[in-house]
């Protein structure tokens, strides 16, 4: 009896070397499974996260543009980390601009030559998205899909106790073609006085007519919607503005021509003002 | 004969360790954020700083008499420097609880209207220093109705708004 | 023959536990960095000190001339240098039947819209 319990209770045969074994290959198959699965994901986590700081930070850089713009403020600077993609200046001479913008009178003469804003945009890499700061406003543009949407708007409004509509354009250059990944500091600063066009008075019944044309190559950098979204939003304003739209669609690369006709009272204020934002470094 | 019997704690160790250290860098790395979001404080209080300053040099001392703000701009003629306002502003906004002093730094400017054309013109008043290109600065301003010849070339005196602009920065 | 005593298991409860809260701090630093507009720019893009010393302007000066000119003046010098659609209208007082000055102010800058509505006392 005192054999078969010594029997019962022996652990001889018990090999700590195999225990070590099949608990280390347990391991490596867990680490073989998260990186199987788990790190795509992770990376996924990671490519969105960049995303969204790059969203925030566009929306910083946006408040530097109205610092310095409606604020009159010479110089701004902001760090910033620039993950997952690249931060490039066009300038607003670029050869094929995202958009062009030309306000015209009733007979449509222009108020200002056609206005190409130049813009800091942001490419994506594994995101397939870009995200613009053009014109004072961001917009985010997915490649896949023709549609686009704006996350902070510019600051174009219509008044209606003055019945006066306001254009703030915003101009962005750069005296060099410039790009930057990973850490760095946007400085950027006013240049010179804002231009102010004073348009002669526009009387019931006459318009305004303000054509947004998108790039002509069509494709990537078409940012249309989000611009139709924003003027309809701000001056389509009955009773005051009657707004009607030709042209178009927005989204397929083709002009689009709001025309803004005054139906108040009185005589409508045309005001256009242009500022002119220099990137000195990315 | 050596004891092994501490090999299963320190493979342990090691592995909590690697654990540990991986999900730290994976986390850090994942969510670093850069951008500074205080830096606006301190332009909100130099902001107010020197509205509050302007608001005072634009309030007369008794009722009758005109403010030291519109008497520095009525007796300043365009286009010239005019040290009292920079004397007076530098020490309302350099004043300091204690020893010493700030180190404020402003340019100030009027703008007017030219009656002909509607457009406007803008003077310096009084400066410290010029800007060199990288400072953080912020702008108040003060309306001030003013009884002066603007543009100079105008035939009369009359009463006008003007609008006192201050660029200030810290350096 | 090496024999493991399990009274350090709490060790590796806290080492899952420390894990989990990485995790969830990932999560709450993830969120917060969607906001791009801090606090204190929203504190200088309102325009109080604009709206304060324009309202100020407007009705310490009710007793002047020349309001027509001024009036200009405010609203040209406004919109061209602090963007800004101002109009106002101003009643001066008319003794003796009414004491007061009256004055209706409106302001907009794209962001902020004002009114008001004034009377002397």
């Amino acid at each position: 009896m005192a054999a078969l319990v010594t029997m019962r209770i022996n652990d001889k045969g018990v090999s700590e070397a195999i225990g070590f074994m099949l608990i280390f290959g347990m391991v490596i198959v867990g680490i073989g499974l998260v990186t199987l699965y788990g790190y795509p994901l992770l990376l996924q986590q990671q490519v969105s996260a960049d995303e969204k700081i790059m969203e925030k930070n566009m929306i910083v850089l946006q408040n530097d543009i109205k610092s310095l713009a409606y604020k009159a403020v010479p110089f701004k600077e902001t760090s910033l980390k620039i993950g997952g993609g690249s931060l490039t200046v066009y300038d607003s001479s670029y050869s094929t601009p995202s958009s062009t913008i030309e306000i015209n009178d009733n007979g449509n003469n222009p108020y200002i030559p056609p206005f190409t804003p130049g813009e800091l945009r942001y490419e994506s890499m594994s995101a397939q998205t870009d995200i613009a700061l053009q014109n004072g406003a961001v917009v985010l543009r997915r490649h896949v899909e023709p549609g686009s949407v704006m996350l902070a708007e510019p600051r174009w409004f219509f008044d209606s106790a003055t019945n006066t509509v306001v254009f703030n354009l915003i101009k962005i250059t750069s005296d060099t073609i410039m790009s930057k990944e990973g850490i760095g500091t946007v400085q950027m600063r006013l240049v010179g006085e804002p231009s102010y066009s004073a348009a002669p008075p526009i009387p019931n019944g006459q318009a305004i007519k303000l054509v947004y044309t998108p790039t002509p190559s069509g494709g990537r950098q078409d940012y249309s919607v989000a611009w139709d979204n924003y003027i309809i939003k701000t001056f389509d304003n009955p009773p005051y503005i009657s707004m009607t739209k030709s042209g178009g669609p927005p989204g397929s690369g083709t002009p689009v021509t709001y025309t803004l006709t005054n139906n108040g009272s009185s005589d409508m204020t045309l005001v256009i003002k242009i500022f002119e934002v220099n990137i000195k470094s990315l | 004969m050596v004891n092994t019997d501490g090999q299963l704690y320190t493979i342990e160790g090691f592995a909590a360790g690697l654990i540990m250290i991986m999900t730290a860098y994976l986390v850090v790395s994942a969510t670093s954020v850069y951008t500074a979001g205080d830096t606006h404080i301190s332009d909100m209080q130099l902001e107010q700083l020197g509205s509050d300053a302007l608001k005072i040099m634009a309030t007369p001392a008794s009722t009758g008499e005109i403010s030291p703000l519109q008497k520095i701009i009525e007796v300043t003629p365009v286009g010239t420097d005019n040290a009292t306002f920079g004397k007076m502003f530098g020490n309302l906004t350099n004043s300091k609880t204690g020893f010493g002093t700030d180190h404020i730094q402003f340019i100030a400017s009027v703008s007017y209207r030219n009656k002909t054309d509607d457009s406007v013109s803008i003077y310096r008043l009084n400066s410290t220093r010029n800007l060199a290109g990288g400072e953080h600065a912020v702008r108040t301003t003060k309306w001030v109705i003013v009884n002066k010849k603007l543009p100079p070339s105008a035939p009369f005196a009359e009463d006008r708004a003007v609008l006192v602009e201050v660029l200030m920065w810290r350096d | 023959m090496a024999r493991l005593n399990d009274d350090a298991q709490w060790i590796i409860l806290m080492g899952f536990l420390i894990s989990f809260s990485f995790f969830f701090l990932a999560l709450i630093i993830n969120q917060s960095t969607v906001v791009g507009q801090t606090t204190a720019e929203s504190v200088i893009e309102f325009p109080k000190n604009d709206i304060r010393d324009l309202v100020g302007v407007i009705t310490t000066n009710t007793s002047r001339s020349n309001t027509t000119v001024v009036n200009s003046d405010i609203t040209v010098i406004s919109l061209h240098r602090k963007n800004a659609v101002v109009r106002y209208s101003l009643i001066q007082p008319n003794p003796p039947v009414d004491l007061h000055s009256y004055a209706s102010i409106h302001y907009n800058n794209g962001v902020t819209t004002y009114y008001e509505n004034w009377t002397s006392l």
